[in-house]
């Protein structure tokens, strides 16, 4: 007898359904598997076989044959389990076809019958719903993950005998789990903590506000990484779409917290720089999002920035320029998104106090060797620098009214409103994102503000690319003013974070 | 002097490993160069006054034939090569003690009748040293004087561009003199080829040694009639060649500098040790030169303020020739960021401000 169920397989950070077929039939007595399969879906063979065993059922010595459909797509993970024991069970009769219909199957199988939990239940439910599907049976260990999403009925259950209990139209009881809303940002580090350094400030708050990544230099001590932890507080709140989206990457990477529901917080991703080019991307036999993908949406922080190894700064290329990773394996091809904004940090020089040579030792090829770590192309991606200064005594005691965090996230999400206004039409969200044929349309310059940029263009002795880069800072701080129009003091503003490291 | 003397003392150029000393022992002992080349192994070895090492690169014959091949495409590689009896060889470097045997050098040589001036200082030199390393040598050279110094990095570097500006300039190297150490100044050799003049007393071809550059340093002074330290630390090499200058009677000037800045340590000792302070270039020609007389200003020195704004001046009062941090005019002004960063903006496009590394702005 013939009959099949659905499963899904993850591509990326989505889900594709698989028709897993059974046939039991007449002949030698054994069991096929078929289908591009993975060596961890091959073992299901043992794994299913012994599972429907061990849950009461007896197979009968007949020739058992199972096919998982589309069979030129590569088919990974351990959630093939449950959908193959119920196409089997369904085959040899003890389940009808009515009971598995409109129905999709994930969850990995013990020796004993029992279910466990997989990766990416949201993307599989997700995909179950598109296809039309009116249920999902999974493991429990799985289900607040998988009640994100409405719209279809999810049984979450123990094991392979519960499965078919409730197939076979047993009670279901469904266990109330309340899912705990993360508070709204609460505990997150505050801008107001920080003691002086207006200027880092006010460059982080353009970053934010206009998307733009942002490289800051300083000696050590100085409050580099105490300023880029703040940036989460003052990030727009994200957006219905982010948050799924975001929610889709953790739940592939089996980071997501089911517990609390979709992701609501932007993530700052801080890797520590001996991570690898593959962590860092992603990748890996079984492909998996790397870091700049779980930092979608928000934060990428690289500390000490050259200390990075050159493969790893290098291939920030691509998700920088188009905000997604494309990943090749003998599996396929797939994509991450990656739209984070990147936050570098570095010393000037291999001691750090350079420019004040006072203190600093390093010969000029020294600290060009330690500067030229970071390759033209990566800098050109990065619109702001900014020298962070240490900080001055007076400042240190300097008390109160310090602006706090959320008095610049109501500016920051005034500037992001209008900026995505703005660019509706170009499917953009960012002055960052804006292409360069597209500046003349959007960030025209009046009659002075030309003037000032044909000035600055020749004092600076700028490259094409920087001279839009600071029109692209300069529309940024405008919207932060509220202003419709570029303004003389938005350009010198932007023409103070130009300055890109040199000896 | 005919040249196939000449030759042998190439080929004697080239046994760096036999130093002064051994070479004038050898003299002594074989009266000439020549002497030396065709003498038995058997008259050296009973000699006695080389190493093993040194002998081997005595026996040497790819030396030999290589010294032979070199010494007649000097003329060709535009390199002169004086011995210190003929005429050509500087008679200031003729004076000092432990004067060079022989000078290698491309371009020219400083002009005996005009004043030189060695100009040194630190490689990691401040944004301040190099400032006043520039205006001070640019001063000098715009009088007429000639600044002789190493082509380092740091203030002998920038002295010498500086200087290039208005006068030939003449750099004594640690290495060959067809050897541009440090490369990145590559494109101050090539000036100073054209317009001044390359020194060296190591054969073309020399690596720069680390041993080489004290040597160096005793040549830089003896080329000068006086010598100025721009910034220097406490026990530096810098120091190495003031002590040369006091050995050879020449004047010392130094910057004087803040008290407590570690590149100016070694400045302010100096003056304590009674060297003559050096504000600027009058302070020098005075001690040295009094008839040499100043051009006048005709560089901006002293910028045109006068049509600026009031709050223009304040900023322009605000930044010094120490890199500053928008921050700390920040402080010093109390003004907005905005109104700072616009007022930045106008003295940097008007030309008296500028960045010389990241955010940081000096005075120009």
């Amino acid at each position: 007898m013939f009959s099949k169920t659905y499963g899904a397989a993850i591509l990326g950070i989505d889900a594709q359904m698989i028709q897993v077929e059974a046939d039991v039939s007449d002949g030698l007595p054994g069991y096929e598997l078929v289908g591009y399969l993975s060596s961890e879906v091959r073992e299901a063979k043992e794994r299913v076989r012994v599972a429907i065993h061990n849950a009461g059922f007896v197979l009968p010595p007949k020739k058992v044959t199972i096919n998982l459909s589309p069979a030129d797509l590569r088919k990974e993970g351990t959630a093939f389990d449950l959908p193959i024991a119920i196409a089997i069970l369904t085959a040899s009769g003890y389940l009808s076809e009515e009971m598995i219909a409109h129905t999709m199957f994930c969850g990995e199988l013990s020796l004993n019958g029992e279910l466990n939990p997989v990766n990416g239940i949201l993307p599989i439910v997700l995909c179950a719903k598109k296809e039309g599907l009116k249920r999902m049976i999974l493991p429990l260990a799985n289900r607040a993950e998988a009640r994100m999403m409405d719209g279809i009925e999810v049984l979450a259950l123990q094991s392979l005998s519960d499965v078919v209990r409730v197939l076979q139209g047993g009670t279901y009881e469904e266990e109330v789990v309340t899912i705990e809303q993360e508070t709204e940002s609460g505990e997150l580090p505050d801008f107001k903590d920080v003691c002086g350094q207006v200027i880092a400030k006010r460059a982080i708050e353009i970053a934010v506000a206009g998307g733009h990544n942002i490289l800051f230099t300083g000696s050590p001590g100085a409050g580099k990484t105490m300023l880029a932890s703040r940036i989460p507080s003052i990030m727009p709140a994200l957006t219905k779409e982010e948050s799924l989206e975001l929610s889709k990457i953790y739940s592939v990477a089996g980071r997501l917290d089911g517990e609390k529901g979709l992701l609501t917080a932007r993530p700052f991703r801080a890797p520590h720089h001996t991570v690898t080019p593959i962590a860092m991307a992603g990748g890996g036999r079984r492909p998996v999002p790397g870091e700049i993908s779980l930092a979608s949406g928000g934060v990428l922080f690289l500390d000490e920035f050259p200390e990075y190894s050159r493969q790893t700064i290098e291939l920030l290329r691509q998700p920088l320029e188009e905000k997604k990773i494309t990943i090749n394996r003998m599996a396929g091809t797939c994509d991450y998104p990656a739209t984070f904004l990147l936050v570098a940090a570095m010393n000037p020089c291999p001691c750090g106090a350079y420019p004040n040579r006072n203190l600093c030792r390093c010969t000029e090829p020294q600290i060009r060797r330690y500067q030229g770590r970071i390759s033209r192309p990566i800098l050109d991606r990065i619109d702001l620098f900014l020298q962070i200064a240490p900080v001055g005594y007076e400042e240190l005691l300097q008390q109160g009214e310090q602006e706090s965090s959320v008095q610049i996230r109501k500016r920051v999400e005034a500037a992001r409103k209008l900026q995505y206004q703005r660019y509706r039409k170009l499917g953009i969200h960012t002055n960052a994102e804006l292409p360069a044929s597209s500046l003349k349309e959007y960030c025209p310059l009046g009659e002075r503000e030309t003037e000032m940029m044909k000035e600055a263009f020749y004092t600076y002795q700028l490259s094409a690319r920087a001279y839009h880069r600071m029109i692209k800072v300069a529309r940024t701080i405008a919207d932060l003013a509220g202003e419709e129009r570029i303004l003389p003091e938005h350009l010198s503003e932007a023409a103070c974070y130009r300055n890109e490291m040199k000896l | 002097m005919d040249a196939t003397n000449k030759l042998y003392w190439y080929w004697l150029s080239k046994l760096e490993i036999i130093g002064p000393a051994g070479r004038k022992r050898l003299l002594e002992r074989f009266q000439s160069p020549e002497g030396i080349f065709r003498a038995t192994p058997e008259a050296v070895e009973r000699f006695g006054g080389l190493t093993p090492k040194q002998l081997q690169a005595w026996m040497d014959c790819e030396i030999r034939a290589k010294a032979a091949e070199e010494f007649y495409l000097l003329k060709e590689r535009d390199i002169h090569f004086v011995l210190k009896e003929e005429s050509g060889f500087p008679m200031a470097l003729r004076e000092i003690p432990q004067a060079p045997d022989f000078l290698f050098y491309r371009g020219r040589l400083p002009e005996e009748h005009k004043i030189s001036i060695a100009m040194i200082g630190a490689r990691e030199c401040s944004f301040r040293g190099r400032k006043i390393a520039q205006e001070l040598a640019g001063e000098l050279a715009d009088a007429g004087i000639q600044i002789i110094s190493g082509m380092a990095r740091g203030v002998d570097g920038v002295s010498q561009k500086a200087a290039l500006q208005y006068a030939p300039s003449y750099a004594v190297l640690g290495s060959g003199v067809d050897y541009c150490y440090p490369p990145e100044n590559y494109a101050l050799y090539e000036e100073l080829l054209r317009r001044g003049g390359i020194l060296s007393e190591y054969p073309p071809g020399s690596r720069p040694a680390a041993f080489h550059f004290p040597m160096r340093n005793r040549l830089i002074a003896g080329l000068a009639d006086g010598l100025v330290v721009v910034e220097a630390r406490k026990k530096s090499g810098t120091l190495i060649t003031v002590d040369f200058a006091l050995e050879q009677g020449k004047q010392v000037f130094a910057v004087p500098g803040r008290e407590g800045e570690a590149l100016s340590e070694g400045c302010n000792e100096l003056l304590l040790d009674g060297a003559h302070a050096a504000t600027c270039a009058k302070d020098i020609l005075e001690v040295l030169a009094k008839e040499y007389i100043m051009p006048p200003k005709t560089r901006n020195n002293k910028k045109n303020i006068f049509l600026l704004e009031e709050e223009e001046k304040m900023l322009y009062a605000s930044v010094s020739l120490e890199p500053k941090h928008p921050e700390e005019l920040l402080r010093l002004t109390g003004w907005a960021p905005e109104k700072l960063m616009q007022i930045l903006f106008s003295l940097e496009m008007r030309g008296l401000i500028y960045s010389p590394t990241g955010n940081y702005y000096m005075a120009k």
